[in-house]
């Protein structure tokens, strides 16, 4: 089985859910982790390998625009779906996946569990509430790592993504998580399924 | 101290360049754009200030001479000018700012002379050269006052520094096989042969403790590795580093530096050097033989190292793996932009479309790829994905 990821962060959070609902699942290779824009690029290639190989293929939903995202799939690898492929969209984005386990994440990030909003799928740019929430923590370290230094225009911080590769790793329920983003519940149940 | 700026005229392809630097600065640029020349700007300096047998006149001969490191495209009065400023750190007002221009002797053997010399501390000037003594003496012209402990007195301190600056360009080979080889270790070891060494004789807490961090990081970048651990052959009492992998790998548990993968021990060797000492650390293109897995997550690994030691590190690279972390800023990269007559050295951040791209969420990477601009098409030839 090949892992195939839109960014670090998502391929994390695949891996955890993959090990929680199928802990004698072997991950053969993990791919990707270079945006979208490769993705779309290796499109070809994936469709090709899917004669022989399953691919569990993970992407951040804000790309998806007007379509929804069987439409998009169909549009993509045909109808009906190859069956060794597994395709999940992040919606909006993985961090409302991460922002849905509520307590744990203030925890993490050392502010108080009320800092984190209440939220599901329906808001976009999660990426932005993370980062304000980030900003309130008082913890240095967590700011210093998760929001660019005072003077720099970077849109994250020097260490967001093993930040929060740690939180993924070590502190994420994806239960909790997977009670409020429908997204994240219907790539489980997709992945019991496949698996 | 960090380097906060530097400014240069003639030296070899840049003609006229300024750039700010940061606490982690990337240079990046195609091959032959000039990224060795830039970090030898610094490596000159530091062989000027060098405690054994350094000083301008050896500096320059190392290089071949003058001419050869004076840029061939200079107009005018061929001169070598070197401009650099200095902080306390990142966020400090104190300031140290150098300045050398050097050029040749009108006539006779034509030896290497300071043109101008100066030193300011927090604006204030307080050297400036030729001074009366030289008037007196030109002989004294052939030296800089950097080099010299009886004039540096007033600014020690930046000539410290810069004696101090590291260059690593490791390569895993003579690491691997230093025992064989048995080569000369170069005085400041710059390919890491010496490494295993210089492991074992830092005293043992230290040692743990950087350990441990290395590993914590490494934790996080090299899925499946667990451990790091330092030891020493109980037969030949050879120095070794030894990592423990999860279970279910084939040859599984403790594996020593010879099984490592080349970049696995590249990367190792890295990650100790910025823990190591407090001076500026050049990496003369650190990509090299390692995975792109492990290449993408190189900035934050020296961000993370960086949070102790607070050690400003310059690098060179081309790899678009290297820049995709999208937590490097533009302010931290420098472009070295050959589609003019010479090389320019320019910020990133004053280049207006790929600052936005950057601000809006994409990587440098991203940003910077020949699609995006037109006139940097080479800047990645060599890179494939
Ligand atoms: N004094 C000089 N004047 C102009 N160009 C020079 C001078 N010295 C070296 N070069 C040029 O610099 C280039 C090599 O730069 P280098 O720093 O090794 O590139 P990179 O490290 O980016 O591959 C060569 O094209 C060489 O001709
Ligand atoms: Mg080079």
């Amino acid at each position: 089985m090949v892992l195939f990821s839109e960014d670090i962060l998502l391929e994390q959070a695949a891996r955890r859910i993959i090990a929680s609902i199928a802990p004698n699942v072997f991950v053969g290779s993990t791919m990707g982790n270079k945006g979208y824009n490769y993705f779309a690029k290796s499109l070809p290639s994936i469709k090709r390998s899917l004669n022989g190989i399953k691919f569990v293929v993970f992407l951040d939903g804000d790309k998806l625009g007007q379509l929804c995202p069987i439409q998009q799939i169909h549009q993509w690898f045909g109808d009906p779906v190859p069956p060794n492929l597994c395709l999940r969209f992040a919606i909006h984005e993985v961090e409302t996946w991460l922002i849905c386990d509520r307590t744990n994440l203030a925890n993490f990030l050392s502010v108080s569990p009320n800092v984190v909003p209440d939220l599901d799928d329906s808001v976009p740019d999660t990426k932005e509430v993370l980062l304000g929430v980030a900003r309130k923590s008082r913890d240095r370290g967590v700011r210093d790592d998760m929001l660019p230094a005072a003077n720099h225009s970077s849109a994250i911080g020097p260490a967001y993504n093993s930040r929060l590769t740690e939180f993924i790793q070590d502190h994420w329920d994806i239960n909790e998580a997977r009670g409020k983003s429908e997204s994240l519940d219907r790539a489980c149940r997709a992945l019991e399924a496949f698996l | 101290m960090i380097v906060s700026s530097l400014k240069l005229r003639n030296w070899r392809n840049f003609r006229s360049s300024e750039i700010s630097l940061s606490q982690r600065t990337f240079v990046l640029g195609a091959n032959a754009a000039g990224k060795s020349n830039l970090l030898d700007v610094f490596r000159f300096l530091r062989d000027i200030c060098s405690s054994q047998g350094g000083g301008l006149q050896s500096a320059l001969q190392l290089r071949g001479g003058f001419s050869k490191v004076r840029c061939l495209s200079a107009r005018q009065r061929p001169y070598i000018e070197i401009d650099i400023t200095l902080k306390a750190s990142s966020d400090s007002e104190d300031s140290w700012r150098y300045r050398l221009s050097i050029t040749q002797e009108p006539r006779g053997f034509r030896r290497p002379i300071v043109e101008r010399e100066e030193v300011y501390k927090n604006d204030e000037r307080i050297l400036k050269r030729p001074n009366a003594d030289d008037d007196a003496d030109p002989e004294r012209l052939i030296q800089t006052h950097l080099e010299q402990v009886n004039d540096n007195v007033k600014f020690r301190e930046i000539s410290r520094f810069f004696g101090a600056i590291t260059y690593l360009h490791l390569v895993p080979q003579l690491l691997r096989y230093a025992d064989a080889i048995s080569g000369r270790i170069i005085e400041t070891d710059p390919f890491g042969q010496g490494f295993l060494e210089r492991v074992a004789k830092t005293p043992e807490r230290s040692q743990k403790s950087r350990l441990k961090r290395i590993e914590a990081a490494l934790k996080i970048a090299v899925p499946n590795l667990r451990e790091l651990k330092f030891e020493r052959d109980e037969a030949t009492g050879r120095p070794h580093l030894a990592a423990l992998y999860e279970h279910w790998r084939p040859n599984a548990g403790w594996q020593q530096e010879d099984q490592f993968s080349d970049g696995t021990l590249r990367l190792i060797g890295l990650l100790w050097a910025l823990l190591e000492d407090e001076s500026l650390l050049l990496l003369e293109e650190p990509e090299l033989s390692l995975n792109s897995g492990i290449v993408q997550q190189m900035a934050p690994l020296i961000y993370r190292m960086q949070r102790q030691r607070r050690r400003q590190v310059i690098l060179s690279t081309h790899s678009v793996d290297l820049l995709s972390d999208k937590g490097i800023a533009p302010e931290e990269v420098v472009l070295l932009d050959t589609s003019g007559e010479s090389t320019q050295a320019v910020n990133l951040s004053d280049l207006d479309e790929p600052y936005s791209l950057v601000k809006a969420g994409f990587s440098v990477g991203e940003a910077v790829l020949p699609k995006t601009i037109p006139r940097q098409i080479e800047l990645f030839s060599t890179v494939s994905d």
